[in-house]
C-alpha cells in the first residue's frame, strides 16, 4: 500500500463511502491528508446514508470548503419516512405491530409535511437545506446534480431557488424515484429553465410541471438539451370503466404542444416518456399525418417509453411512431402486468404477442427493441387500483 | 497491425496496435514516433504485470470509452473483472501500478474499486492490519480526529 502515490491513494479513497470515509481518515497521517484533501470532493457519491448521516456527511464536506462540480446522492433514506405507512393504503393497518408508526404525512401537502415535521421536533431537514445550499453556494463549477431513489423528503429544501442564483454552469439534473418534488410546479420549471441555460441533460421525474406552457419554452430556454425525461402529470388521468365517480384528468400537456415540441428539438439524442397522455395510438396517427417522415427530433436515437397509468401502445401506435422516428437506434418499453390491470384497452397477452412479432419484423434492422415488462408497481398505480376498486 | 512492447526485466511483447492503444502513455508515444519497428520501453512495468494488463486490454478492446462522471462511478466490477482481480495483495497493487503509469483509467477504477471493497465497513484498525500499514498519527492527533467525527463512532 505504502508504494501508492498520495494521487493514486486518493482515488482509492473516493470510492470508500462514507461513514468508513472516517475510519480510512484516522489509518495514519498520509491517508488522513488524502481523505480532507477538498480536490477529494469536486465530485461527490453518497449512497445509502440515513438522513442524520446525510447531513452530517455534508456538514463535514462543507468544512473542506471544496468547488463541487458534481454531486450525486442515491439511495439515501428517512428513517421516519421508511416506518411511515401510508394509513389508508396499508392492507393490513388493523394488524400493524405497534412499532410501525402511522402517519398520513406522505400523503399530505408539502407545507402541512413542515408543519408535521415542526410537532414532531424533526430539526433535520432545517439542517439539510443549510448545509445542502451552502454547499452549492460555494460552488461556482457545478455541472451535475442527481439525485436518485432517495426516500428523503426534498421539498423541504430550498436547493432549487438556490441553484437560481447559483446553477448558471448546470449541465445535468437527475431526479427521480424520490419523495417529494423539488419542481412542483410549471412557474418554478420556467424559472429554473431560464436560471440554467446550459442545460443538456434534463432527467427529472416533475410531473406536475409538464404543461403546454413550460414544454412550449423548452426550446428557446434550453436550446442545448440532448437528453431529457417528460413525464405525465399524476393527477388522475383517465376515464375508464365509465365510471362517473372517476375523476376524469385532461391532460395539461396537449397532443399539438408536445408534437411542436419534438419538432423544435434538432439536438435531441435520447428521450423518455413517461405516462404521456399523448403519446397514444390516436395521437401518433394524427401526428404521423401532420409531420413529413423524419422531421421532428431529426438526431432523436433512443427512446425509453414507460406505461404506468396510460393506456399500452398497440402495433399500429408503434408503427406510426418508427414512422415519425425513422432513425431511432433503441427503442424500450417499460410497464407492468398492473399497467393492463388499471387501464382499458389491449389485453397483456395480446401487447406479449404484438411485441415478439415486432421483434421478428426488426430483427434485421439497426433497431434495438427491448420491452420490459417487470417494472415494479408505482405509487400511482396503487393508489388508482384503490380508486378502481372503491368505485367498483 | 502490432505494436512491440519491452517490459523492465527485458521480455519483448507483440500485440496488436488497437490492443496497446487502451494505454494513453503508448497511443500518445505511437504518435509522437509515428511507424518504426523499435519495442516501446516500458521500465516501470514488469513482464509478469504487463502480461496481465494486456490480457486486461483484448478482453476490454470492444468496450465503449464513457466520460461521464457518473456512469464511471456507478458501475459495478463485472465478473470478468472480479476474477482478474482475485490476485495476492502485491500483484492488485502492481496493476494499479501500471495502469496509473501506462494510463489505462477504466483499468485503474476497477484497481481502485477493488482495494476499496476490501476496505468497506472496516475500521481504522482494521485497514491498518490488512495492508501493514503504521499508523505514525501521535496520541493526541488521533484523539483530535477521532473528536472532529465523534458522531460517526459504533456507526
Amino acid at each position: 500500500m505504502d508504494r501508492l502515490s498520495l494521487d493514486v491513494l486518493q482515488q482509492v479513497i473516493s470510492y470508500i463511502p462514507f461513514p468508513t470515509r472516517w475510519q480510512a481518515a484516522m489509518v495514519s497521517r498520509l491517508w488522513y491528508q488524502a481523505c480532507h484533501d477538498p480536490y477529494l470532493y469536486q465530485h461527490i457519491h453518497l449512497e445509502n446514508l440515513e438522513l442524520a448521516d446525510l447531513v452530517h456527511v455534508l456538514q463535514w464536506i462543507q468544512r473542506l470548503q471544496p468547488n463541487i462540480r458534481s454531486l450525486s446522492m442515491r439511495h439515501c433514506y428517512s428513517s421516519l419516512l421508511q416506518r411511515c405507512v401510508p394509513v389508508r393504503y396499508s392492507d393490513d393497518y388493523q394488524n400493524q405491530s405497534p412499532s410501525v408508526l402511522h402517519t398520513q404525512i406522505r400523503a399530505l401537502a408539502a407545507p402541512q409535511r413542515e408543519a408535521q415535521y415542526q410537532a414532531l421536533n424533526i430539526d433535520l431537514y432545517h439542517q439539510l437545506n443549510q448545509h445542502l445550499l451552502q454547499l452549492v453556494n460555494m460552488s461556482s463549477r457545478l455541472t451535475s446534480i442527481a439525485i436518485e431513489h432517495c426516500n428523503i423528503d426534498w421539498a423541504m429544501t430550498a436547493l432549487i431557488p438556490s441553484l437560481i442564483n447559483h446553477g448558471a454552469n448546470l449541465k445535468t439534473w437527475i431526479y427521480h424515484s424520490n419523495f417529494g418534488d423539488l419542481l412542483p410546479t410549471a412557474d418554478a420549471l420556467q424559472a429554473f429553465m431560464t436560471a440554467t441555460p446550459n442545460m443538456t441533460c434534463f432527467l427529472g421525474h416533475h410531473p406536475d410541471a409538464i404543461n403546454d406552457h413550460s414544454v412550449s419554452l423548452m426550446p428557446r430556454l434550453w436550446p442545448l438539451l440532448q437528453s431529457m425525461q417528460l413525464a405525465c402529470t399524476n393527477t388522475l388521468p383517465f376515464s375508464s370503466k365509465g365510471s362517473s365517480s372517476m375523476p376524469v384528468a385532461t391532460s395539461p400537456l396537449s397532443s399539438h404542444v408536445f408534437y411542436q415540441w419534438l419538432a423544435a428539438s434538432p439536438r435531441l439524442q435520447s428521450l423518455e416518456l413517461v405516462d404521456l397522455h399523448c403519446l397514444s395510438d390516436q395521437d401518433l396517427q394524427s401526428a404521423a399525418l401532420a409531420f413529413p417522415m423524419a422531421t421532428v427530433a431529426t438526431s432523436l436515437r433512443h427512446l425509453r417509453i414507460a406505461k404506468f397509468v396510460t393506456e399500452p401502445l398497440s402495433n399500429a401506435g408503434i408503427n406510426h411512431l418508427l414512422q415519425l422516428l425513422p432513425r431511432l437506434r433503441t427503442l424500450a418499453y417499460d410497464t407492468n402486468i398492473d399497467c393492463f390491470r388499471i387501464t382499458t384497452g389491449l389485453p397483456p397477452q395480446q401487447v406479449a404477442h404484438l411485441w415478439s412479432s415486432l421483434a421478428k419484423q426488426h430483427a434485421a434492422s439497426p433497431l434495438d427493441l427491448r420491452m420490459n415488462w417487470h417494472q415494479p408497481v408505482t405509487m400511482e398505480q396503487t393508489l388508482l387500483s384503490c380508486q378502481l376498486m372503491a368505485t367498483q | 497491425m502490432s505494436v512491440r512492447l519491452l517490459s523492465s526485466d527485458s521480455e519483448d511483447f507483440t500485440v496488436a496496435k488497437e490492443v496497446a492503444e487502451r494505454s494513453m502513455l503508448i497511443k500518445n508515444m505511437l504518435e509522437d514516433v509515428g511507424d518504426n519497428d523499435n519495442p516501446i520501453p516500458l521500465p516501470n512495468v514488469t513482464a509478469k504485470i504487463l502480461r496481465k494488463v494486456i490480457e486486461w486490454c483484448e478482453h476490454h478492446l470492444g468496450d465503449p470509452v464513457t466520460n461521464d462522471e457518473n456512469e464511471r462511478r456507478n458501475t459495478e466490477i463485472d465478473e470478468w473483472d472480479q476474477k482478474f482481480m482475485e490476485v495476492d495483495q502485491e500483484t492488485l497493487f502492481d496493476i494499479i501500478l501500471a495502469a496509473n503509469y501506462l494510463d489505462i483509467k477504466p483499468l485503474l477504477d476497477v484497481g481502485c474499486k477493488t482495494v476499496a471493497n476490501m476496505i468497506k465497513g472496516k475500521t481504522a484498525e482494521e485497514i491498518r492490519k490488512i495492508f501493514n500499514i503504521v499508523n505514525d498519527l501521535t496520541p493526541e492527533e488521533e484523539a483530535q480526529i477521532r473528536k472532529e467525527n465523534e458522531w460517526a463512532e459504533d456507526r
